[in-house]
């Protein structure tokens, strides 16, 4: 029978109770003659549905306050005590003995209310009550204990020493009693029932137990669950804060709970304290001093701070008697090894952290740590976005400008941003002068400290120019190196400093500051921070200053382009003017034969455009021209220099163009040929005039021949015929001999003269002349000739002066020709009139008349510019002496002189010449 | 034939000087005076036409010998009004006038100048200045070979007045003979 029972191995009691209760073998029912088994089934079933409910209702209920439990949980029975109650003491006495020996404490009522009192004071495993008790019964007894939470677990046997009908039992089962008893007792029966309770009761107890165990785990977990949910769904550390605080206030009762976090970045310790009736408050305190060790300010200072805050603010917490809280545990928070801070509960009561809330303080505690150090390192997450972000605004803006200046605000403001400093400043080496000069600050005081100029021996920046050290101050107080200017300057006053060296290709160019009014404001990593920065900046600061040089090397350069370029354009120009003023044609043909350039004057004489033609070989459409085709040829010629003589049809048909072409070939430095240079110029005049000279001369031959040979002819005569010549005859031939003779040297004066007159300067050997004076001088030498022929030579002589600049000799050699031409010319009897007037014009300039007048024979109008030419003669029989040449003379001065020369006369009515010359100014003119 | 005339006469040579130059016509004139020539004198090629072409029309002409024309001509070429070169074709080509030797006397003394008068045909060309003694030897040749023609001529003809007819007798022997011979010639 006994291996039919299941086996309760792992079961939970009552799963085992509640199959029994199923499945109980009829065999075992009658085991049990006192109880029916639809009584043990009944009480089976009752005790696996209190065992169930015990169970699983410990995993629902909420958390209770109350003195120092806020957990569901029964009180737990004694396991070891028994409760007996009769009212008989020797009943007592019996049971008494029959636990002997046994570690059963035995406790002892005699009467129902006595029992009750006990049983909820010790609270024993099972009560062996009497039925028959005067006042309350046993079933009273048990009625009153099963009502009362505090006792309702506990086991009752039921001792009767009447056989009762099983109504009464069944009653009494009903009723809750565990089992009867029926007296007198058998020991071994009674034992056993004993046991028997005992084990069910002890089972029903550790079943309890367990449920309360695990719903109070369960409640914990819940609690943390809630905590852990509460604190990590937020990611503000003060909401974190006031909802941990929150709930442990709950949960601990204390009089006030206290959530300390250490911020070291900030240098505080931010509080949170809440106390069960609802006031909290959270305080930041600063960490004033110097600390070595974080763990000490927690473990030293933390709780101290907490009470000093209680303390003061006891009346927001709602606490009295603030001097009696003596009772302060502190819970640390750590996270990942470290401490970051403290649970600090302060009560009254010493024990308000005691075993059983210990652990879960410290789960909490971890929870918040973990909630409390992640919000931080989100936090730091944050930050370091932040500070990529700005890295990346820095990268971003120092490249996309290079405007140094730009750059160097841009940086330290940016900086200042990222390394959260209330003072940037950049300050670069000056290699001029050797020293560190504040080239951009930005914060407070900005204004004033920039420019400021210090050594690179002094100060932290000039320990870090030499080092090239990543500094890092955290109190410049107690740093030796420190220089203070930027607070003298700006009224600023730094306690922490970062100072990073900005390097250039390796060279140390200056250094980057960060300054913070606060101790211990800047770490490590700012430091690494601050690093790239700085090595941006100092890209930057090259790339601009490159910049600024290319810059200025470009300027440089277009200046000197520009320079050059006018240089050249005025060369160019200059050139131009010289090939363009040139009369010659010019063209330039380069080592390909290849027209390089040519002048306008080429372009005329040559008809073409030197667009057009620019960089090409002269085509066979020009070299249908003979001039072309000149030029082409000496273009190709190998000699140094060769010439070339063209005639060229012209306008005039009767009359070619004679050019003249010369061509050089132009060497360089080496003596490589590199082109060939073309002059053609138009001789055509120049060669008509040498055919003029040529012509003049061989009239000059024939002139001059023309009395030698008369001279040579009459000789002859007189040698071959004197004798037979009479005497008149032969004077006659001699007085032609001398006339021809007289006429040739005349001749040959004239003629030189004129050449005289040719060859000579304009303006050369020009004088200031008194005119009155020279035509008396001329008249007086002349009057003899005159008054040889009876002519009235008459001088209207002007008083004063008439000046005039002009070839003395020139002059003289004109009045000469002119009156004496006009005496030869006049018969005998006339009258020669010499007149000098000086005519004044509406204009400025003022000129001299000259006048003669001759009562000849007078020209007629046909020849009135023939007379001028040279060797014309009105004679063509020369018997007049006169070379012809007089006034071609006349005229010629006359021109030289810039003057004008008119002509009036008519055949019968004498001649007139007259002359114009310019009066000299005072200048000379 | 009348040869009376000439047996009995033998006149002197007449010559034709043309120059413009006054001084140096009289020179000339004094030289060929003496030398025993006859001696015309025109100061341009114009007027010296005039008296040519009265020689030859049989008109009175002052200070000319009109029955006779010149035996030789000189001539200057820088003349007004007609230049030498000109007068001397205008000489040549005349059919009267055409036989008379000419001699150019002149400065121009250029080889150009000389060549130039050599082709128009001058018997010679003499370049002033130049003594009495250059200009006698030039004529005297010239003079001598006309005699030496008038002699024969006239033995050949007689007169000289029928040197022309004799000339146009000789031109209408030649066209007869051409005639003749041209109609030969067609018939075979």
């Amino acid at each position: 029978m006994a291996d039919e029972l299941p086996q309760p191995k792992d079961q939970p009691v009552h799963e085992v109770l509640a199959r029994l209760a199923t499945a109980m073998p009829p065999e075992f029912v009658d085991q049990l003659p006192d109880v029916e088994a639809a009584n043990v089934k009944a009480i089976l079933e009752h005790a696996a549905t209190l065992l169930r409910q015990q169970a699983e209702g410990a995993n629902t209920r909420p958390p209770e306050g109350g003195q120092n439990s806020s957990l569901p949980q029964s009180v737990p029975l004694d396991l070891n005590k028994i409760l007996i109650v009769d009212d008989v003491t020797e009943n007592i006495v019996l049971v008494e003995f029959m636990f002997k020996g046994t570690d059963i404490s035995l406790s002892v009522a005699s009467n129902a209310e006595e029992a009750l009192t006990k049983a909820r004071t010790e609270l024993p495993i099972l009560i062996i009550s009497d039925i028959a008790m005067p006042g309350m019964n046993g079933f009273d007894l048990l009625k009153a204990l099963k009502t009362d939470e505090l006792t309702k677990n506990i086991g009752i046997i039921l001792v009767t020493a009447h056989y009762r009908s099983s109504k009464e039992i069944s009653e009494g089962l009903q009723l809750g009693a565990d089992d009867y008893i029926n007296r007198p007792f058998v020991r071994d029966e009674f034992m056993s029932r004993v046991e028997a309770v005992l084990r069910l009761k002890r089972a029903e107890a550790e079943t309890q137990r367990q449920a309360r165990v695990l719903a109070r785990r369960n409640e914990e977990l819940d609690w943390l669950n809630e905590l852990a949910l509460a604190v990590n769904s937020s990611l503000d550390i003060q909401e974190i804060f006031t909802s941990s605080i929150h709930r442990l206030s709950r949960l601990l009762a204390a009089r006030a709970v206290a959530l300390v976090l250490l911020n070291p970045e900030k240098q505080q310790l931010m509080v949170s304290i809440a106390s069960p009736t609802g006031g909290n408050l959270s305080a930041v305190v600063d960490l004033r001093d110097r600390w070595a060790n974080l763990d000490n300010i927690i473990r030293e200072q933390a709780v101290t701070k907490v009470l000093n805050i209680v303390k003061e603010n006891q009346v927001l917490l709602g606490l009295t008697a603030v001097s009696e809280l003596r009772s302060v545990h502190q819970v640390p928070m750590i996270s990942k090894d470290q401490l970051i801070g403290a649970i600090v509960i302060i009560d009254y009561d010493q024990h308000v952290v005691d075993g059983t809330n210990k652990d879960l303080l410290y789960s909490a505690a971890g929870i918040i740590a973990v909630a409390a150090e992640n919000t931080r390192l989100l936090e730091n997450a944050q930050a370091l976005v932040d500070d990529l972000i700005a890295l990346n605004d820095i990268g971003r803006t120092l490249t996309s400008t290079l405007d140094l200046d730009q750059i160097l605000k841009q940086t330290v403001l940016l900086a200042q941003r990222s390394l959260r400093a209330d003072v940037t400043l950049l300050r670069l080496v000056d290699r001029a002068t050797l020293a560190l000069e504040l080239i951009a600050a930005s914060g407070p005081g900005s204004e004033l400290v920039t420019g400021y100029r210090m050594p690179t021996e002094c100060g932290i920046a000039g320990y870090v120019v030499q080092t090239g050290e990543f500094y890092l101050s955290t109190d410049l107080t107690r740093d030796d190196r420190y220089y203070p200017h930027v607070a003298e300057l700006s009224g600023y006053e730094a306690r922490s400093m970062l100072t990073v060296p900005v390097q250039v290709k390796g060279e140390i160019v200056g250094v980057m500051q960060a300054l913070h009014q606060a101790v211990n404001w800047f770490n490590e990593n700012d430091l690494h921070l601050a690093g790239p920065i700085v090595s941006s900046v100092g890209i930057a600061v090259e790339n601009a200053r490159l910049f600024d040089q290319i810059q200025k090397f470009n300027r440089h350069l277009e200046h000197m382009v520009s320079e050059r370029t006018q240089q050249l354009t005025e060369e160019q120009e200059r050139t131009e003017a010289i090939l363009r003023s040139m009369a010659d044609a010019l063209v330039v043909f380069d080592a390909e034969n290849r027209i390089l350039t040519a002048n306008r004057v080429a372009e005329e004489m040559l008809d073409f455009r030197l667009s057009e033609m620019v960089g090409q070989k002269v085509g066979s459409q020009e070299l249908v021209s003979p001039l072309w085709r000149c030029v082409d040829q000496l273009s190709n010629n190998v000699d140094i220099v060769a010439t070339a003589l063209v005639d060229v049809p012209s306008a005039q048909p009767d009359s070619p163009l004679s050019i003249q072409a010369y061509s050089a070939r132009v060497r360089n430095q080496i003596g490589q040929v590199i082109g060939t240079v073309i002059t053609l110029r138009d001789i055509t005049t120049l060669k008509e005039v040498e055919r003029m000279k040529g012509r003049f001369l061989s009239g000059v031959t024939h002139e001059l021949k023309t009395p030698l040979s008369v001279i040579q002819l009459q000789a002859g005569n007189l040698l071959r015929y004197q004798e037979r010549l009479p005497p008149q005859k032969r004077n006659q031939l001699l007085n032609s001999i001398q006339t021809q003779a007289q006429h040739l040297e005349q001749l040959i004066e004239d003629i030189l003269a004129l050449s005289r007159l040719d060859g000579e300067v304009a303006s050369a050997s020009r004088r200031m002349v008194d005119l009155v004076e020279l035509v008396d001088r001329v008249i007086t030498h002349l009057r003899p000739l005159a008054e040889a022929k009876q002519i009235d030579l008459v001088w209207s002589k002007p008083g004063g002066k008439v000046t005039i600049w002009v070839n003395l000799s020139q002059i003289e050699q004109l009045l000469r020709n002119l009156i004496d031409n006009a005496i030869k010319f006049t018969p005998s009897g006339g009258k020669v009139e010499v007149q000098v007037l000086v005519e004044s014009t509406a204009q400025k300039a003022e000129n001299v008349r000259i006048r003669v007048t001759d009562t000849g024979p007078g020209i007629p109008a046909e020849y009135h510019d023939q007379v001028f030419d040279r060797f014309y003669r009105l004679d063509p029989s020369h018997t007049t002496a006169g070379t012809g040449l007089g006034l071609a003379i006349v005229k010629e001065v006359v021109e030289a002189h810039h003057g004008k020369l008119y002509l009036a006369s008519q055949p019968g009515q004498g001649s007139t010449f007259l002359i114009t010359l310019p009066l000299a100014n005072h200048s000379g003119e | 034939m009348d040869s009376t005339e000439q047996t009995n006469q033998k006149p002197s040579p007449l010559i034709l000087v043309v120059d413009d130059n006054l001084e140096f016509l009289s020179g000339v004139e004094l030289t060929l005076s003496m030398e025993g020539y006859q001696v015309w004198t025109a100061t341009n090629g114009q007027d010296a036409l005039y008296k040519l072409r009265a020689a030859f029309q049989g008109k009175e002409e002052e200070g000319a010998n009109l029955d006779r024309l010149p035996d030789l001509i000189l001539a200057d070429i820088m003349m007004p009004l007609m230049d030498g070169h000109n007068f001397y074709e205008r000489v040549v080509a005349n059919p009267y006038l055409n036989h008379i030797p000419f001699i150019f006397l002149t400065a121009k003394s250029s080889p150009e100048d000389i060549r130039y008068g050599k082709e128009l045909g001058a018997d010679d060309y003499l370049t002033k200045p130049f003594s009495p003694e250059d200009l006698l030897a030039s004529i005297r040749g010239k003079l001598r070979r006309v005699e030496q023609r008038r002699t024969l001529t006239s033995q050949l003809f007689g007169d000289s007045s029928k040197s022309g007819g004799v000339v146009l007798l000789i031109v209408i022997l030649a066209a007869l003979i051409i005639a003749v011979l041209g109609g030969l010639y067609l018939f075979l």
